[in-house]
């Protein structure tokens, strides 16, 4: 630094301030001194200091609703837990059975309780602090869920409610969120040796489910058109647990992103879907623009664009 | 007629695997789409054919189902060369096809209960009644030693549990600190203090079905005789712990694993690395960790160190629990699909999870024929025979 002028120096060090390379003294001491240090260093790779401990407690207090407690749903629950959020709303009607412990959280000594009940004693082994709303109910339809959440008013909801179709509930959440423009997003679920990796929805902002069906359908395998399809009572497919373990992982991180309420961070599933295949480790991703005909966000990113170019 | 051993095949009761998909189009082809391998198979049979097929679902024999086709067919009043046990015979080769019972034969009640879903899906990969059984033995009789339970190897026990793995060696010298709850999978506010080792043993007993433990709670260090740590019984070892260094601890059991011809693996550790995707190391078959460091020094000769594009990896990337999980899951398939037989090849190299879109990095890495441990692999095995 021979020669160097102090205004010269003390620029790159705003410079690598804001680019999250350097944090003063005082709050890397108060980073270590909290119990979610490693939270907050993950977080200080995105964040300048100054904006840290605003963006951890922006995250804390995000209230996060998890409708379906099955495998992904619990194991996304715990993932935040364990990465500070306090506030859980867990919706669903079952009780933990034998054949939900090789790939949900749930404990032998959970089998027969609520799986809400189950899931509330798990996040509060991690959190005395946490709060959980429980509602041991199971939706059936899109004016059910609309009640339940309009008095719940969470900041984000996580769909991993497969009945009666992930594409039904997909479609009751998108229509309260659209309305409300809550972000949601569709954890997935898993397809034989594919973790489904749902997107991301911010109204306004991404494509919804209904642009993403748009294009999937525009996608559809056309060398079986045209072919009638076995019908098939009772299917049973298969799983594993390490295949729900990745698709709750990327579901809870979204969730980390949104809750963050911050351009520095944002949602990496927005107007995409992902897989991870348990033959070939390898994760593909298709893409799901926003639809004009959808007439969901399309105006309102029209608006923006358009806006923006004045 | 059926006569001898299809005596034996007349009596079973089949059921059409959920696995595959079945298509019909109008030329009478059914197209069998094999949903994991995404493998088909089409055949052109005859329209009874094509309706006995939604006959199949396990509730009657293929003696019964033989005598109904038989009777359709007369009244048909056609003359139907293609025999009806002939076609499910064939299908049942193929593994699309199973018995109905298949999880009964080989497992008591409360493990199918437990594992039917999961058998469903080792059926699917295996593709075979037979293998899918013996996949789910090889998970509940191998005996794995933990080395670490911490940020990744909580996760990977918990997930190792449920998928029904149950002998364990848990090597921990820690105990349960108040930060470990943003890391720790088996963390309980109300434990803190305790070794992790006896919580890892006790969430073991409290979860498996038939558990098999020993908590350890002496570190493993350079100097330390790794047989006296952790037994002559191990059929794999997983390595997680961090301190005094991964890469050395790493290196060490690697030998010891080469020389014992044990799988190991290498997960997680790496302050900066815990979104690496694990590396398994099977002697003899993939490089070991000496040639993985004697390909680095190879390849990093020279270099200079660059920034990489994530705005700074230092000690944050990986802190989140939900990169644990990543890891720690990806570790966990590595596991299944060594102990699979259609799992595929042993990957050979190391893969990262990159955080910011989500995409992996993966490089291959060969085996050195001239690495002083496991070069001379298959000398030192016939030596040992
Ligand atoms: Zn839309
Ligand atoms: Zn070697």
């Amino acid at each position: 630094m021979h020669g160097a002028s102090v205004s010269l120096v003390s620029h790159l060090m705003e410079v690598l301030h804001e680019r999250c390379a350097v944090e003063p003294r005082a709050v890397r001491d108060a980073v270590d001194a909290t119990e979610h240090y490693r939270v907050l260093n993950f977080l200080g790779d995105y964040f300048p200091a100054a904006e840290l401990f605003a963006a951890f407690e922006r995250l804390r207090s995000t209230r996060v609703a998890i409708l379906g407690c099955g495998a992904v749903g619990s194991w996304t629950a715990v993932q935040l837990a364990h990465s500070g959020l306090e506030n859980f709303i867990v919706i669903d009607g079952d009780q933990v059975e034998e054949s939900n412990l090789n790939r949900s959280i749930f404990l032998h000594e959970d089998i027969g309780q609520p799986k809400v009940k189950a899931i509330s004693s798990a996040l509060h082994r991690i959190s005395q602090r946490v709060r959980v709303r429980r509602v041991n109910e199971n939706v059936c339809d899109a004016d059910g869920l609309r009640a339940l959440l309009s008095e719940a008013r969470p900041d984000v909801i996580v769909n991993c409610a497969d009945e009666p179709s992930v594409d039904l509930t997909s479609e009751w959440i998108n229509e309260y969120c659209q309305d409300r423009r809550v972000p949601y997003v569709i954890a997935g679920g898993y397809n034989l040796h594919l973790s489904l990796i749902g997107m991301t929805v911010s109204p306004g902002v991404s494509a919804c489910i209904n642009c993403s069906r748009i294009t999937l359908d525009e996608l559809e395998d056309e060398s079986l058109q045209g072919v009638r399809r076995l019908w098939r009572p009772k299917r049973n497919l298969g799983s594993l647990s390490p295949l729900t373990g990745i698709t709750s992982s990327l579901a809870a991180s979204e969730v980390l992103r949104l809750a963050v309420k911050s351009d520095r961070l944002r949602p990496a599933m927005w107007n995409r879907r992902g897989e991870f295949n348990f033959l070939t480790n390898e994760l593909s991703f298709v893409d799901l623009p926003p639809r004009p005909e959808c007439g969901c966000t399309a105006e309102d990113v029209r608006d923006r664009v358009s806006n923006n170019s004045q | 007629m059926i006569c001898g051993d299809d005596d034996q095949f007349g009596s079973l009761r089949l059921w059409l695997r959920d696995g595959v998909d079945v298509y019909i189009s109008p030329d009478d082809v059914v197209h069998f789409v094999f949903l994991s391998t995404r493998k088909r198979l089409r055949l052109k049979v005859t329209p009874l054919l094509i309706e006995c097929l939604e006959w199949l679902d396990g509730s009657a024999s293929v003696m019964e189902l033989d005598a109904r086709y038989k009777a359709q067919a007369s009244r048909l009043d056609s003359k139907h060369p293609s025999s009806f046990v002939d076609f499910i015979q064939y299908l049942y080769g193929k593994g699309i096809l199973v018995r109905k019972d298949w999880m009964h034969n080989a497992f008591c009640p409360e493990q199918v209960e437990r594992y039917s879903r999961q058998l469903n899906f080792f059926l699917d990969i295996e593709e075979s009644e037979a293998a899918a059984t013996a996949l789910l033995k090889r998970i509940m009789n191998c005996r794995i030693a933990l080395i670490g339970i911490g940020a990744v190897g909580s996760w990977i026990l918990r997930e190792l549990v449920q998928i029904g793995f149950q002998r364990f060696i848990l090597v921990d010298p820690k105990t349960l600190k108040p930060a470990d709850r943003t890391r720790n999978a088996i963390f309980d506010h109300l434990l803190i203090g305790e070794p992790k080792a006896l919580v890892a043993e006790r969430f073991v007993h409290s979860q498996a079905l038939e558990p098999e433990t020993r908590a350890i709670q002496s570190p493993l260090d350079i100097d330390t005789n790794v047989e006296e740590l952790i037994g002559a019984d191990t059929d794999l070892i997983i390595n997680t712990a961090d301190e005094p260094y991964i890469g050395a601890t790493s290196i060490k059991l690697s030998r010891y694993c080469v020389e014992k011809g044990l799988p190991l693996l290498v997960a997680g550790g790496f302050d900066a690395h815990l979104a690496s995707l694990s590396e398994i190391i099977v002697p003899g078959q993939t490089p070991c960790s000496d040639c993985y460091a004697m390909h680095f020094e190879e390849t990093l000769r020279g270099w200079k160190p660059i920034s990489h594009p994530i705005v700074d990896r230092r000690r944050g990337f990986g802190g989140l629990p939900s990169l644990s999980a990543f890891a720690a899951s990806a570790a966990v398939l590595k596991i299944v699909r060594l102990l699979s037989e259609n799992g595929g090849d042993v990957e050979q190299g190391r893969g990262e999870f990159l955080f910011d879109q989500y995409s992996i990095d993966s490089f291959k890495v060969e085996r050195n024929p001239e690495c002083p441990t496991c070069g001379d692999f298959e000398r030192l095995q016939a030596r040992a025979d």
